[in-house]
């Protein structure tokens, strides 16, 4: 219910934004027209409960925001220079959580730093997931893994209310 | 305050120009997907950045600022869906490549 | 000197389309087609945006709305046939 209540916010945001003009008449048809919207197309149900913790997710919206500025630092240096040390590589991390919001935040956040995207995620046949990154200047392994699931662990924090992966499956 | 915004926005432009190099320094079409993923991300909000700066209007700001938190989530979300298409797809990754671990999981399929 | 500095802006810009727009053509396989047209219009929403900043006409904001969101759902409707067709160009 406060999902929905959160949705309808964003659409009112999105209301006033297309209307230009601040004013109470606009908010007031925003929040009817979200209203109705949520109403008559209600967000697809999630497989588990999820507890936003906001201070959280802040921060992992700030993680993934400062990583957005090194991954283009990076790239600009990358393409200028000359020297093509490119040393590719896939890893396959083991993700602790299953929840499908939580792997989307996860790979959101690969997807914006450096050196890092997702290319495919799999589900285990024992329910967790497993996920392929590809990395663009690999060095070692375990600091990718090291990475990935640092940023799963923000991402529980921020959605999930877990302080730790290890406390069982999402 | 004019300044100020066409030079943001020009720093912008340098990393949506960076972008589409990178598209064609790198050989490899997932390391293009790097370049080009993160840099016109950072560019497009740099320009909505320097423009925000000139149209001060709290409408017009509010409308750049829904555009850029649409485009944070809509391009990395975009790179990726192409990113595991031409996996899917079975395009080759380059001769650069040091370690594979999905392949080997590919492979493993068949 | 800000004149100077707008018309580089959009120049750059000019010139990252035109570079996307060869790898559209160029591409070696056909998700480099996707993406290079992906990248092309991300560089058209970046150069409405600045001809937004620079003539302070906000006239074409809600057509960059529509683009951002209409390029990810077309992006996401290629990459599915691609994921169907194989990658060869």
């Amino acid at each position: 219910m406060r999902y929905r209540v959160f949705l309808a916010g964003w659409l009112v945001v999105v209301w006033l934004a297309l209307w230009r003009d601040l004013s109470l008449a606009n908010l007031v048809s925003g929040v009817a027209v979200a209203t109705a919207t949520i109403f008559v197309f209600p967000p697809p149900g999630d497989r588990g409960r999820l507890i936003v913790r906001p201070l959280a997710l802040l921060r992992f919206f700030g993680t993934a925001l400062w990583a957005i500025v090194r991954a283009n630092i990076v790239v600009a240096w990358e393409v200028v220079t000359p020297a093509n040390q490119i040393n590719e590589g896939v890893v396959a991390v083991n993700l602790h959580a299953n929840h499908p919001t939580v792997i989307t935040l996860v790979s959101h956040a690969i997807g914006l730093a450096p050196g890092t995207m997702v290319i495919d995620v799999e589900d285990q046949p024992d329910g967790s997931a497993r996920m392929y990154v590809h990395v663009l200047h690999l060095r070692e392994i375990e600091d990718v893994r090291r990475e990935v699931l640092d940023l799963e662990r923000l991402a529980l924090a921020a959605v999930a209310g877990r302080a730790t992966t290890e406390e069982g499956a999402v | 305050m004019a300044l100020i915004s066409a030079l943001v926005m020009l720093l912008g432009a340098v990393f949506t120009l960076l972008a589409t190099v990178g598209l064609h320094r790198f050989d490899d079409v997932f390391a293009r997907m790097h370049a080009a993923g993160k840099a016109s991300t950072l560019g497009l909000l740099l320009i909505l950045l320097g423009a925000g700066l000139r149209l001060t209007e709290p409408g017009d700001a509010l409308k750049l600022g829904v555009i850029g938190v649409l485009a944070v989530i809509t391009i990395p979300a975009g790179v990726h869906v192409i990113a595991r298409a031409a996996w899917r797809a079975g395009t080759e990754l380059s001769d650069a490549t040091v370690c594979d671990e999905a392949s080997q999981a590919r492979l493993d399929e068949r | 000197m800000t004149e100077t500095i707008e018309y580089l802006t959009l120049a750059l810009l000019a010139v990252a389309g035109l570079l996307a727009l060869v790898r559209v053509g160029r591409g070696g396989s056909l998700p480099d087609k996707v993406l290079g047209a992906d990248t092309l219009i991300l560089v058209l929403a970046s150069g409405v945006a600045a001809g937004a900043g620079v003539t302070e006409d906000t006239t074409f904001l809600d057509v960059l709305v529509v683009v951002t969101l209409l390029s990810f759902a077309g992006t996401i409707t290629v990459a599915r046939y691609v994921e169907r067709r194989g990658a060869r160009a």
